[in-house]
């Protein structure tokens, strides 16, 4: 399979080449321009609000609001370059020769995350939006306590008995739950639509949600998926998404420790030839003690996703397990 | 120079509150020396455009003539592109100059961190204090 798309990549790229031999290396660096429209321009040959494309979610603003920005929810011009140049910076350290523990915990060491130097476009200084403070609502005490077990769990990873102690990640099943944040790298989605369906795929661990546009009835409670089950309609440029029937049949397959019966609604407005906006509620009685919203864009970007290789080639699962036992025969 | 700019891991972990772990899939220095640079000029013979590590292979010539083959692994796809390396910067025929961290086994393999082109044009894939050939 890998040979097979390398090789038609290999073709595909060579293409490309020969078709861009005509132009210098300079004028193939050149940006891309930008088509300038308004709210509701872009429309699919049937009507519906046009979001297809390829499009990123990276963004150093985090998810909650800093301590340090407790009472600033947007930044000025010059303390949002400030604040970037500091987050960059700090990602720059380089961590060569930190140690073989250190390396190992480090994995792939910072060349390898790709988040971007720019916080969102409005200066905001957490992507939740609501509550109004910016922060996460706080858990429920069984969701603490699903917390601290996951932690646990994570912890004893180094002793596992079989591939189901690891994490949905790890083993290649899905990146992570619902709703998708801005993570180390691979923050890339691909759009496509048709009438009555719009399909999302997620560049890393190359997942595709199938959304069912219209007024169908969710799937039984008693069935569950790992990306849940998805039903959309539009109210005017926005696709709304509601999303339930999430499972918690292995680590990480929930949204940051909530329980399988947590709802998403997700809001999609294409706001420019560039950019969606992206918004989520999530809302859990028995995670949060009340709903919580985020915004963040997804911009778009000149190219295609890339298929993540996630098994293939890959020995991590067996070597992190041959790991375990030496440690057993060495009783540790 | 541009500089690919990526952020530390542990930054991922503090904005995203992402579980450690879930990072943890394999180790660049294990498998590279970093303490052992090696520079390669030659023609890009083939680019193997996989996520999350795309190869390029280049036909290396010494003073004599005699043709050496190496691979160099470097990142995803996607974060070349921001970066600036596109595939239709980087393929077949392109004659380039690689600094490279080489495999620790000898093989004829390397990590790239930085790519010249013929134009002069060069891209740092390595973070940290490019100012220093051999770190």
């Amino acid at each position: 399979m890998r040979a097979i798309v390398a090789t038609t990549l290999l073709v595909t790229a060579g293409l490309i080449s020969l078709q861009a031999q005509a132009q210098t290396q300079a004028q193939r660096r050149a940006a891309p321009a930008v088509k300038a429209g308004a709210a509701g321009e872009w429309k699919t040959p049937w009507g519906d609000p046009d979001l297809q494309g390829t499009w990123s979610n990276q963004t150093l603003t985090p998810l909650e609001r800093p301590r340090e920005f407790a009472d600033k929810p947007v930044l000025t011009e010059a303390e949002a370059a400030a604040y970037e140049k500091r987050l960059v910076d700090a990602g720059n350290v380089d961590n060569r020769n930190p140690g073989t523990v250190q390396d190992v915990n480090l994995a792939y060491n910072q060349v390898w995350w790709d988040r971007g130097n720019r916080i969102v476009a409005d200066r905001r200084t957490s992507l939740v939006v609501d509550p109004p403070d910016g922060r996460v609502p706080p858990l429920t005490p069984a969701a603490q306590k699903r917390r601290d077990e996951d932690r646990a769990a994570s912890d004893a990873e180094k002793f596992a008995a079989s591939w189901l102690d690891f994490d949905v990640y790890s083993r290649c099943i899905i990146r992570s739950a619902l709703p998708r944040l801005s993570t180390g790298y691979n923050n890339n989605y691909e759009i496509v639509q048709a009438p009555g369906l719009v399909a999302i795929m997620q560049e890393q661990v190359h997942e595709t949600r199938m959304i069912r546009l219209g007024n169908t009835p969710h799937l039984p409670s008693d069935v569950r998926q790992w990306l849940g089950d998805s039903r959309g309609h539009w109210e005017g440029n926005t696709l709304v998404v509601e999303t339930t029937n999430f499972t918690d049949e292995a680590r990480g397959s929930t949204f940051q420790y909530a329980t399988k019966n947590m709802k998403l609604v997700e809001r999609f407005t294409r706001v420019s030839d560039r950019t969606i906006d992206y918004q989520f509620t999530v809302s859990d009685p028995g995670t949060w003690t009340r709903p919580w919203t985020a915004k963040l864009p997804w911009n778009r970007i000149d190219g295609l996703i890339y298929e993540y290789a996630c098994h293939e080639g890959n020995l991590g699962m067996e070597h992190m397990l041959s790991a375990a036992r030496a440690a057993e025969r060495k009783g540790r | 120079m541009k500089q690919l700019v990526g952020t530390g891991v542990a930054l991922a972990i503090a904005l995203l509150g992402a579980a450690a772990p879930a990072l943890a899939h394999h180790s660049l220095q294990s498998e590279y020396d970093i303490n052992q640079s090696i520079t390669l000029k030659g023609t890009v013979t083939k680019v193997d455009w996989v996520n999350p590590h795309v190869y390029v292979y280049l036909d290396v010539k010494d003073d004599k003539g005699a043709v050496t083959k190496w691979a160099v692994t470097t990142l995803p796809p996607g974060n070349l592109r921001r970066g600036g390396l596109t595939r239709d910067l980087l393929g077949y025929g392109e004659t380039v100059s690689i600094l490279g961290f080489r495999a620790r086994d000898g093989a004829n393999l390397a990590f790239l961190r930085t790519i010249t082109f013929a134009d002069g044009h060069k891209l740092e894939i390595w973070l940290g204090d490019a100012s220093k050939e051999n770190p």
